[in-house]
């Protein structure tokens, strides 16, 4: 019994997100019970339409890549205490710039590819630094910035397909890429493209630099206190407009492997709304490399495994983004579950022991 | 003998914790009654029980001979006790008179408070006991000292006669200790019974009539205050002979290490916050800093790490400048810190122990080639000071948050120490430490001192900075107004200086 | 941090909320028995695809990918065809959705708006076998049918009558999101009220979006302060919001795609009609009977595509000589004496021709 409480006890936030993810999937099934719908029914296809063959898998993967990079996107600034709530914006503006790159520039692919790549990350990045500025010398709080400057990116796109870049057709977008900019189509028939190599390298290189080098060390002391950082000779606003630069340039790389792996050009709107989605993820990764992964996965899935569900299940596609919103919501809350965690594995009064000598 | 207050066996288990066992108290009515004892030895716990806010595992509790049950806090309260917590649970938005009424409030009318009334019977009590609270004063607009008598008043009004303070002088600057232990003295001439929680042993030995020391949960004695003493007192509370007698001499003292010249800084309104100062410090001393909270200590420290512009002067370190340098190159330069403020200053809460024991280290040998760390360097720096240091943690990736604050700071002191600048700077090393944390952070900087470091000591308490200065600056609104030997003072004569008092007969 | 981190996360939440409550009420799901399983070759099976406007809430304000649900359902109680539905949510949605129908057997797969023009463009090829249909934009593919629609005519027609029913010469113009395509709503409509009256002034603006009903009413609104008697909303279910503002203060407003003169009776003047349903149910009716014509179809004025609603409510108030007027110039564009401009730069300066 103890060993259990043990076990339980030092993994309490990854088990508690498990719960709330859980317990959202369960208030989903009774709303879908309380309005005549077998939840089962609703599982089977859900998961079907998520796994249930090569297909299907592929193009959940294909999903997880932008989630999972913007992801971490948000994850490097948050360990910074740098919450970039702008990852949309710099997202949408590298895919611009590596689309342009792409049917611009003319090479061969070892080179074309990753210069494609770069060039989104480089402009997501210098985005990035706008809101990094505005903070580090101007004090302004970034979530407002962040969020102001989505506008302004998403505009400017916008009005770059619509009025200056000329293409023929009734489609808003870029003419397409160059085939040496492209990210390869690893199973022919879906969408799983070269684009996941990338994102495992983000994630380990995320990993690497917040848990293996000085500089992430440092931007991890600024994220948990900067008062100590800066009493530790860490230059706090260094560090965080760093944070900033590396936050938008993983954005702007999120944006340019879609470019390369799914769409071939920059379409106006091709972002449902990856930037805010990464936010989602990070958070319900526990801000952690891996755990991004896995939550990207489990919002990757929801986004395909819903699609299935909601033709052959009768299952309103709306109630799909309620879905989102109800596993945001217990996994915001999973502090009141703690309480409860923490006294289901140690017991009502070893709890409150524990609180008190670490008071 | 009437006793008020009888606490029979009392156990609380917490799990398979011992927080109190078998404790038996006997309390006189009008006395004053000190629970002593380290932190963890059950003090707050026992409190908490009394108050309602536990329930004892077993034990029978008897207020004026009759056996009661206290359930909660308002059970509590019907008894007639009242507790004045550590941390205050005030109403920042209200005045002094609606947090003192809150919840049993003067009705007018059937609607309406009767604020007129409100104030008046506030003020009348406060007047009672000298307390000296404005009713209408908003509780975010006043001091400390002020809120704790807030906290007291709410306790008088629901007639509290058994008052306990629970570490009451933690948060207080030494004045408004004194006036507080004025108010308890009047609180008790009028018959009220005061269970006073501390670890202090000086204002325990001021204010007690009866003392009861804890340690691990169980009762090691009760005494009366006349047939003890504070080297008794704390030998039973740690369980052993403690150090807390002066430092050994110093015994020798080198060349100056740093140099500080003729400092000024100012503050973000331009107000003069350090003017003119200069001292030196050498090897093999301690030079203490004496003054009253606020008179530039805090602005000293931080411009002896970079944090502090200064508007004029120089700081030497080892025959080299090193004023206006960053604070890393401050710092690589050989000045070690302890912060004054552990929790923010000192430690990353949310870092592990291994992390924290190398933090502002993370980019030199053995913990990194300058950018890659060096994971089995910093296991084995954590694994060696946890031993040397005594760092009570189950291991050394538990995070520094869940630690208590003696161990919170030896992990400061390991680190700042044990990477062996040339300077040590120690501000306010003991604040809210108890006896046996407090004697091993002065054993270490006396260590230091005796290897031939040079130490700066900032403290706020007198008796700290007699107990191990060689030699003591006093600051006074940003001045240093004298430098003497420990030997040629009094503490009599640095509270005087200190409050801008002259002192005849400063050496050169 | 995590105050910060609190913030953070009841922002994405009120934002999901929001999505959440914008999106358009539920359509009551395809009422039909599915079969999931490929069936064998026998069943005539035609799959529709939305973009991301999807079906509409109800049935008085129908949109374009409705129409194209009308075609479909058609299909299936006159040709006895097996339909699905699948809506998309986002635009990376669009290509597995037509893999996903098309593998699954599907004779006909039906995409109802321009953004599917990339993913059928990969898909089609894949599928030799399917018949693809798509609405708004065209596909360049052996086994496409590409239906567009000559918008900017349908729109010249009530841009004239506009232009007439106008009592302060100034009418108004409200585009969803910027695109080629709207633009030929917005140079047809300039172009047939200044055949009307030269002189005319258009005031045009944009929403930004095809989903915000308020963002319409306001827009309405403010170019009725600015003099417009009559607004015209190419604009999604923004143009919701034109219809409401025009009901509230007592202008016409001008629907658009479907008939919406019925959803305020007489403040709607007129609307111009996109006859999505009979372009696509043509096309499917040609795949069923073994004819389905792939490449370009143009859906004009002459061939019966465009045009505007008979004015079931408003039928009095507009004189009988400008309804003349009108069907005279329809004459003339189906004649091919008129050339309605494409982009507005053209429309800025359109004369009609003697």
């Amino acid at each position: 019994m103890h060993t259990i409480r043990k076990f339980f006890l030092k993994r309490q936030p990854v088990f508690i997100t498990v719960i709330a993810v859980v317990l959202a999937f369960f208030v989903v099934g009774i709303i879908l019970a309380a309005t005549d719908r077998n939840p089962f029914n609703a599982v089977y296809y859900f998961v079907r339409g998520a796994f249930g063959n090569v297909v299907n898998t592929a193009d959940t993967i294909s999903r997880v890549i932008p989630l999972t990079i913007a992801g971490i996107a948000f994850l490097v600034g948050a360990q910074c205490a740098v919450f970039n709530v702008g990852i949309e914006g710099q997202l949408l503006l590298g895919a611009m710039a590596s689309a342009i790159v792409g049917y611009v520039v003319k090479l061969p692919a070892y080179l074309h590819l990753p210069l494609m790549l770069l060039s989104g990350a480089l402009v997501g990045g210098l985005y990035g630094l706008i809101p990094a500025w505005l903070k580090t010398k101007r004090g302004v709080n970034e979530i407002l910035s962040t969020i102001m400057l989505n506008y302004p990116a998403t505009y400017l796109t916008h009005f770059l397909v619509l009025k200056v870049i000329p293409i023929e057709g009734v489609v808003p977008a870029t003419p397409f890429i160059e085939d040496t900019a492209r990210l390869p189509i690893l199973i022919e028939g879906t969408q799983l493209h070269a684009g996941v190599f990338v994102m495992i390298l983000v994630v380990i290189f995320a990993y690497f630099l917040l848990y293996k080098t000085s500089l992430g060390y440092e931007m991890r002391a600024v994220g948990y206190n900067k008062t100590a950082a800066r009493f530790h000779g860490i230059p706090v606003e260094k560090r965080m407009n760093f944070a900033f630069f590396l936050s938008g340039a993983l954005a702007g790389l999120a944006g340019a492997v879609e470019v390369a792996g799914v769409h071939y050009r920059f379409l106006d709107q091709f972002s449902p709304g990856y930037g805010y989605d990464s936010i989602t993820v990070a958070l319900v990764g526990l801000l952690n490399p891996f755990g991004v992964v896995i939550s990207a996965t489990l919002f990757g899935a929801l986004k395909t495994g819903i699609l299935e569900m909601s033709v052959y299940s009768g299952i309103p596609r709306q109630l799909t983004t309620l879905i989102n919103g109800i596993v945001v919501l217990f996994v915001a809350a999973k502090d009141i579950l703690g309480g409860g965690y923490a006294r289901i594995f140690r017991g009502k009064d070893t709890y409150e022991a524990e609180k008190e000598i670490s008071q | 003998m009437d006793y008020i207050l009888e606490l029979q066996d009392i156990c609380k288990h917490f799990g398979n914790v011992f927080a109190n066992d078998h404790v038996n108290l006997k309390v006189e009515k009008g006395t004053v009654h000190s629970i002593v004892g380290e932190n963890g030895a059950g003090k707050t716990t026992l409190m908490n029980i009394l108050y309602g806010l536990y329930k004892q595992t077993s034990g029978e509790i008897f207020i004026n001979g009759n056996k009661v049950n206290i359930e909660s806090p308002s059970d509590a309260i019907r008894l007639g006790v009242g507790m004045i917590h550590q941390h205050f649970k005030l109403i920042p938005a209200m005045s002094v008179a609606e947090n003192v009424m809150l919840g049993e409030e003067p009705i007018k009318g059937k609607l309406f408070l009767d604020l007129k009334k409100i104030n008046e019977s506030t003020l009348e009590l406060s007047d009672k006991y000298g307390l000296a609270v404005n009713p209408k004063s908003m509780v975010s607009d006043i001091s400390v000292g002020i809120r704790q008598r807030v906290e007291i008043l709410k306790a008088l009004y629901r007639n509290a006669n058994i008052l306990i303070l629970d570490e009451p002088t933690a948060l207080l600057t030494p004045q408004e200790s004194e006036d507080l232990f004025l108010i308890i003295e009047r609180l008790r001439k009028d018959g009220k019974t005061i269970l006073f929680i501390s670890h202090k042993l000086k204002e325990i030995m001021q204010i007690s009539d009866n003392i009861t020391i804890l340690r691990d949960g169980k009762v090691v004695d009760t005494v009366k205050k006349s047939e003890t003493d504070e080297v008794h007192l704390a030998r039973l509370m740690v369980g052993r002979d403690v150090f807390l007698k002066p430092a050994s001499k110093s015994k020798m003292i080198g060349e100056p290490i740093l140099k500080v010249e003729d400092i000024s800084a100012v503050n973000e309104y331009h107000h003069p916050v350090l003017t003119n100062v200069s001292f030196e410090v050498r090897s093999g001393e301690v030079l203490g800093v004496a003054g009253v909270d606020g008179n530039g200590q805090t602005e000293l420290v931080r411009a002896l790490i970079g944090l502090q512009t200064l508007t004029k002067g120089k700081i030497i370190l080892r025959d080299k400048e090193i004023t206006h340098l960053s604070v890393k190159k401050m710092r690589s330069a050989g000045i070690g810190v302890i912060p004054e403020d552990r929790l923010q200053e000192g430690l990353v809460e949310d870092f592990s122990v291994e992390e924290n024991l190398f933090l502002g280290l993370q980019r030199i040998e053995p913990f990194s080639n300058g950018n890659i760390i060096n994971w089995n360097a910093v296991h084995e720096n954590a694994d060696s000071l946890v031993k040397t240091f005594d760092i009570r943690t189950p291991n050394i990736n538990h995070k520094a948050r869940l630690l208590s604050g003696g161990n919170q700071q030896k992990i400061i002191v390991a680190r700042e120490i044990f990477h062996a600048p040339d300077t040590i700077i120690a501000a306010q090393p003991t604040r809210g430490l108890d006896i046996a944390a407090t004697d091993f952070v002065h054993e270490q900087l006396i260590k230091q001192r005796d290897s031939g470091k040079a130490v700066l000591l900032f403290s706020l308490s007198l008796d700290e900075i007699m107990l191990l200065s060689t030699r003591i600056a006093v600051i006074y609104k940003g001045s240093i107004v004298a430098i003497v030997s420990k030997d040629d003072v009094t503490p009599e004569d640095l509270g005087l200086m200190m409050l801008g008092g002259s002192y005849e007969h400063i050496p050169a | 941090m995590n105050k910060k981190l609190y913030l953070v996360l009841s922002l994405v939440l009120v934002a999901t909320l929001a999505l959440t409550a914008c999106a358009p009420k539920e359509e009551a799901a395809p009422a039909e028995d599915v079969v999931e399983e490929a069936a064998d070759g026998d069943t005539f099976k035609v799959a529709m695809l939305t973009d991301l406007g999807g079906l509409a809430a109800s049935e008085e304000v129908k949109g374009f990918s409705d129409l194209g649900w009308d075609a479909v359902k058609q299909a299936e109680s006159e040709l006895g065809a097996e339909v699905t539905l699948l809506e998309a949510k986002e635009l990376a949605d669009l290509e597995p959705n037509l893999i996903k129908m098309a593998s699954e057997g599907y004779d006909v797969v039906v995409g109802v708006g321009y953004l599917f023009t990339d993913a059928m463009n990969a898909v089609a090829p894949q599928y030799p076998d399917t018949k693809f249909i798509i609405v708004d934009s065209t596909v360049d593919q052996p086994n496409v049918a590409s239906l567009v629609f000559a918008e900017e005519q349908g729109s010249f027609l009530v841009g004239a009558i506009a232009a007439g029913m106008s009592q302060t010469g100034t009418i108004g113009f409200i585009g969803g999101m910027e695109s080629a395509l709207i633009e030929k709503f917005e140079a047809g409509y300039i172009a047939g009220a200044r055949a009307i009256n030269p002189d005319i002034k258009v005031l045009s603006g944009y929403t930004g979006n095809f989903t915000d009903v308020a963002a319409g009413k306001e827009l309405t609104l403010t170019q009725y302060g600015q003099g417009a008697d009559i607004v015209y909303a190419a604009a999604g279910s923004c143009g919701l919001g034109t219809i409401e503002a025009a009901k509230d203060n007592g202008f016409y407003a001008i629907g658009v795609d479907t008939n919406q003169d019925g959803i305020a009776p007489g403040s709607v003047l007129t609307s111009m009609l996109k006859h999505v349903e009979v372009a696509v149910f043509n096309s499917i009716k040609g795949a069923y009977e073994g004819n389905f014509v792939t490449g370009i179809t143009t859906y004009d004025l002459a061939a019966g595509g465009v045009g505007y609603s008979p004015m079931e409510y408003t039928k009095d108030v507009v004189p009988a000589d400008l309804l003349t007027t009108v069907d005279g110039l329809a004459t003339r564009i189906i004649n091919g004496e008129i050339v309605v401009p494409t982009t507005v730069e053209e429309a800025n300066t359109f004369v009609l021709p003697e």
